[in-house]
């Protein structure tokens, strides 16, 4: 069963494009993710998704309700964690959280002092005291509390310290065991890969590609810096896999894609090797790579 | 409707109403005791008004007739207080009701609750009425309580209920004007100056047309003109056309709001 579907969905702010055409599928149970660069138009997606602001044209719908006409009962299930929090001033993180529940008709249970736990919130502290990472925190648990059969994550991981990135992974994959299908935004493909099955990458508005994990790990991309005692010959670094190669006298930069250990062995061929730093590139260039031709 | 959000609202924003009620309260209670200090020096008032030509005196309202009862002279402020600042209040108060979701970024929070748009403003535009009679109600009590201690009933009690029934009726209709603008307004503008700043000009427009016949068509375009009760004459303003005109623009722009919101889209 699709739990959000979108068909032909497009968003234009004036002349300004949002998305446009985005079709998308995800599954029940999956944890799919959606990457792009910034402006690629996730927030659009997700901002449409949960109905803050209207489509132009195409639909979405999630557990098959149409997310305009059915806006309410689809709330009723699923949980938001939206990129930047900002929440009333003058209450305590209990109160918020209470104020939350009433509009879910269920009082607060056990599942807040175990998430409070968990994410080390201070319940009663007031919100405007709490700094970005904190109100961030509030706002996992604000998600979670009403146990929602959808989540929809926009740059869930932003303000989070690794700690805490680590035990919300850990959250997430507890959740999804029970059933629930998780919608993760970011724009930091590691982090998608390091916890969903699908995901689909945005470019400018439009779905370029959905793929499986598995199959971009295939195509993982590393961006490598090389320096040796002695000037680097191109022709020692003409190796499968390395693109975007470019040799200035003792330095060398390249990108590789494939497995790692070929292209260690590679190096350790050459001579003279002072310091060697393999990195994960940034988005734009891997989309530039592997999906700049498509459009 | 939503219980919840209605509470809330009450909640958040109860000290803006306690502030504009007590301060309107007090400047009431002055008033009224000054009422008798302008009674027993009437006549030397009569002889400094005449000085003043005919049309300044209608700007600023002063009717020597009017300054022959208690009732008469307090209405002379109770203009100013409960339409022109009870105005303000009202229209800065619906402005900002719904608009502040968005300004303090707090629409993302409350629109993704399980609750419809409809219901959100319904839920506002309730919590804001109900402040809106309950100043209202505060303003005339205070009144009735000023009139009854300093001159026991001599004063006329359908005139103070007809000044407090124009007063919630200019309040409603200023309100709902300011809900309805604040969803046209680009967000992070002040409500407070646009707010004060249409009340005024409709408050200049009537006293200004009054003093004059060839502008007086002008008055038409402010809520003043339908508002215009003369307490001393014993001329209520009970008429249908001016309830017909208060209710059906406050009811008018309510509806386009509700409109509106449930097509607008929210930026955070």
């Amino acid at each position: 069963m699709k739990v959000i579907e979108t068909r032909k969905l497009t968003k234009f702010y004036g002349k300004h494009r949002g998305i446009v055409d985005l079709d998308l599928e995800v599954e029940e149970g999956e944890i799919f993710g959606f990457v792009g660069p910034n402006g690629a138009g996730k927030s659009t997606t997700i901002r449409t998704l949960v109905n803050l602001i209207f489509p132009t044209r195409g639909r979405a719908s999630i557990f098959g309700l149409d997310v305009v006409q059915d806006a309410k009962e689809i709330k009723k299930h699923t949980g938001y964690l939206p990129s930047e929090v900002e929440y009333y001033d003058s209450m305590t993180v209990k109160e918020l959280l209470e104020y939350s529940a009433r509009f879910y008709g269920a009082p607060l249970n056990d599942r807040l002092h175990e998430l409070a736990e968990v994410f080390q919130v201070e319940l009663f502290r007031n919100i405007t005291d709490l700094s970005s990472g904190n109100k961030k925190k509030v706002a996992i648990l604000q998600c979670l509390l009403h146990k929602p059969k959808v989540l929809i994550l926009d740059e869930p991981t932003n303000g989070l310290d690794p700690l805490m990135q680590a035990r919300f992974y850990e959250i997430l994959r507890r959740e999804n065991e029970q059933g629930v299908t998780v919608f993760f935004s970011s724009h930091i493909l590691s982090e998608v890969q390091r916890i969903c099955r699908r995901v689909a990458i945005i470019k400018e508005g439009r779905v370029v590609a959905v793929e499986d994990i598995a199959s971009l790990r295939e195509k993982s991309l590393s961006r490598v810096h090389l320096e040796s005692r002695t000037p680097i010959s191109e022709t020692e670094l003409r190796l499968s896999g390395v693109r975007s190669l470019s040799v200035q006298g003792e330095k060398a930069e390249f990108l590789y894609s494939g497995e790692i250990n070929p292209l260690l062995e590679a190096l350790s061929q050459l001579q003279q090797i002072e310091r060697l730093t393999i990195e994960e590139p940034s988005l734009e260039e891997i989309f530039m790579h592997y999906y700049g031709g498509e459009q | 409707m939503n219980w919840n959000l209605y509470w809330k609202e009450l909640r958040r924003n109860r000290v803006r109403f306690i502030i504009w009620t007590s301060l309107l309260v007090v400047f009431i209670i002055f008033t009224v005791s000054v009422v008798p200090l302008i009674l027993r020096d009437r006549e030397q008032l009569e002889t400094f008004l005449k000085l003043y030509p005919e049309s300044l005196k209608k700007v600023f309202g002063m009717d020597i007739e009017a300054w022959s009862n208690p009732l008469g002279i307090y209405a002379t402020y109770h203009g100013f207080y409960a339409y022109l600042l009870g105005g303000i209040f009202a229209i800065t108060f619906g402005m900002e009701i719904i608009s502040k979701e968005e300004n303090r970024r707090t629409a993302e929070f409350l629109l993704t609750r399980p609750l419809t748009r409809s219901e959100v403003v319904a839920s506002k535009t309730l919590a804001f009425f109900t402040y809106i009679f309950a100043f209202n109600l505060a303003l005339i009590c205070s009144v009735l309580i000023g009139l009854t201690g300093f001159f026991g009933t001599r004063f006329d009690l359908k005139g103070v209920l007809s000044l407090g029934f124009f007063g919630l009726l200019f309040t409603s209709l200023f309100g709902a004007l300011g809900l309805f603008i604040s969803l046209l307004m680009k967000r992070g503008r002040s409500p407070v100056g646009v707010g004060t700043g249409l009340v005024l000009v409709t408050y200049i427009i009537d006293a200004f047309a009054k003093a004059s016949e060839k502008v007086n068509f002008l008055r038409w375009v402010s809520p003043f003109k339908f508002g215009d009760i003369d307490v001393v004459r014993g001329f209520y303003g009970f008429e249908w056309w001016r309830l017909l005109y208060f209710l059906g623009l406050t009811a008018l722009l309510i509806l386009l709001t509700f409109a509106l919101y449930r097509k607008k889209d929210i930026y955070v």
